[in-house]
């Protein structure tokens, strides 16, 4: 068993964590450090947190780990109205069109999709508007992307699989209906929904640039957990993978109020989101 | 097939935790104090123990120092889910070989991540 957090490792590592994750703890929080990340010291043979502080410093793989162990997973189906007001009226009908006039496909990111909710949320209320439209063939031309830096909760999300308490949390019973199949009270996304989906672990401190470019950012209730340096870096790193005239969604109570970027403020509603220009200047 | 046990003397903290389980292939027990637990470990060990803390009689954190005393049994993870929010009951847990330590109402993502850490079901 490694020996208990002494005050001198804890602030090591709160200064790791805040320097390379973007993880901003507070000075009495030393106690969430240790019983989250004991588990972990203890699997990998270090006898102390100083080691443990070496070990993450040496193998970037530890680094995800300790970030998925101390921050929180939550997240619900359709989350936040005004978003999906937003989504439903004026971003995803904007991006069909630059289907009908000739772009070959959209691409969308969920930059912290946790165990799916948020994008397989997504692909169902595309495929409505679609399917409102006439077009259902023209699906085929979205690709949604789901990232993730925990491994446990990407393993969840292609699962697809949700228990009545988590289906609970934002999916209206028609579309429940319309959308899932149900065994033992475990409710199962349809296949043609789970396969829209491409989910792959990715912590958002490396380069954006092997995921490719996006029309659509949804990158909601990510930035709170983290320094406004991390903001800074995050919001210029997501200028920089938009195609032109692109969007980008953030959190109901997020804003990015105090944050210089080349993003215009919109509006839809009570929504906020987030609009690249024809040209960007701060990448 | 995994089996995990389900210790807590509330039938609807049983209920949600066993319906958040059911999204796994588990083979999964309840038990509603800390005496039932032990009677049904006996007809068999498990891969894992979800404990809640404050039960009557004996409480989950004693049924946990009993089971790393018993040589067939102190190797079985278990993750905390209690109300017990104290740093201290926390620390003491954790530093007596408590694999987790959920915080009720804790997230179902939270409590199926830590899960699926322990039993490396993505590995």
């Amino acid at each position: 068993m490694i020996e208990p957090l002494q005050q001198y490792e804890f602030e090591k590592l709160r200064d790791l964590l805040a320097s390379v994750c973007g993880i901003v703890l507070k000075a009495d929080q030393d106690y969430l450090v240790e019983t989250r990340l004991t588990e972990l010291a203890n699997e990998i043979g270090v006898a102390n947190f100083g080691e443990l502080h070496r070990a993450i410093i040496m193998d970037e793989s530890l680094l995800s780990q300790v970030v998925d162990l101390m921050t929180t997973n939550e997240t619900l189906w359709f989350r936040d109205d005004s978003c999906w007001a937003t989504l439903e009226h004026s971003i995803l009908p904007s991006l069909i069109e630059r289907l009908h006039q000739g772009q070959r496909n959209i691409r969308i990111w969920s930059a912290a999709c946790s165990t799916g909710q948020e994008p397989y949320s997504l692909v169902i209320l595309i495929r409505e508007i679609l399917e409102k439209q006439g077009r259902p063939d023209l699906l085929n031309r979205f690709e949604l992307v789901g990232t993730d830096i925990s491994n446990a909760a990407l393993y969840l999300a292609q699962k697809g699989c949700y228990d009545p308490f988590t289906i609970s949390r934002g999916m209206p019973d028609s579309r429940l209906a319309k959308h899932f199949s149900s065994q033992k009270k475990v409710w199962t996304i349809s296949p043609e929904i789970r396969a829209k989906v491409k989910f792959q672990a990715f912590n958002l401190m490396d380069s954006f640039a092997v995921l490719g470019e996006f029309d659509l950012v949804l990158c909601r209730n990510v930035a709170i957990y983290f320094s406004e340096q991390f903001k800074k870096d995050l919001f210029r790193k997501i200028t920089g993978i938009l195609r032109p005239e692109s969007f980008m969604l953030l959190g109901a109570t997020e804003s990015l109020l105090g944050i210089e970027t080349d993003f215009k403020n919109m509006s839809y509603g009570n929504g906020l989101y987030y609009q690249i220009g024809k040209t960007k200047n701060n990448q | 097939m995994k089996k995990v046990l389900i210790v807590d003397d509330s039938a609807t903290l049983r209920r949600i935790v066993h319906e958040a389980l059911n999204v796994f292939d588990f083979e999964i027990y309840e038990a509603e104090s800390a005496a039932l637990a032990m009677e049904c470990l006996e007809e068999g060990p498990v891969d894992l123990i979800l404990l809640d803390w404050h039960m009557p009689e004996m409480d989950g954190y004693e049924l946990f120092l009993k089971l790393k005393g018993m040589e067939e049994f102190k190797n079985i993870p278990v993750i905390m889910l209690t109300a017990e929010d104290s740093r201290e009951s926390m620390l003491k847990a954790i530093r007596s070989g408590i694999r987790h330590y959920l915080t009720k109402p804790f997230t179902h993502e939270d409590l199926l991540a830590r899960i699926i850490r322990v039993l490396k079901l993505n590995q």
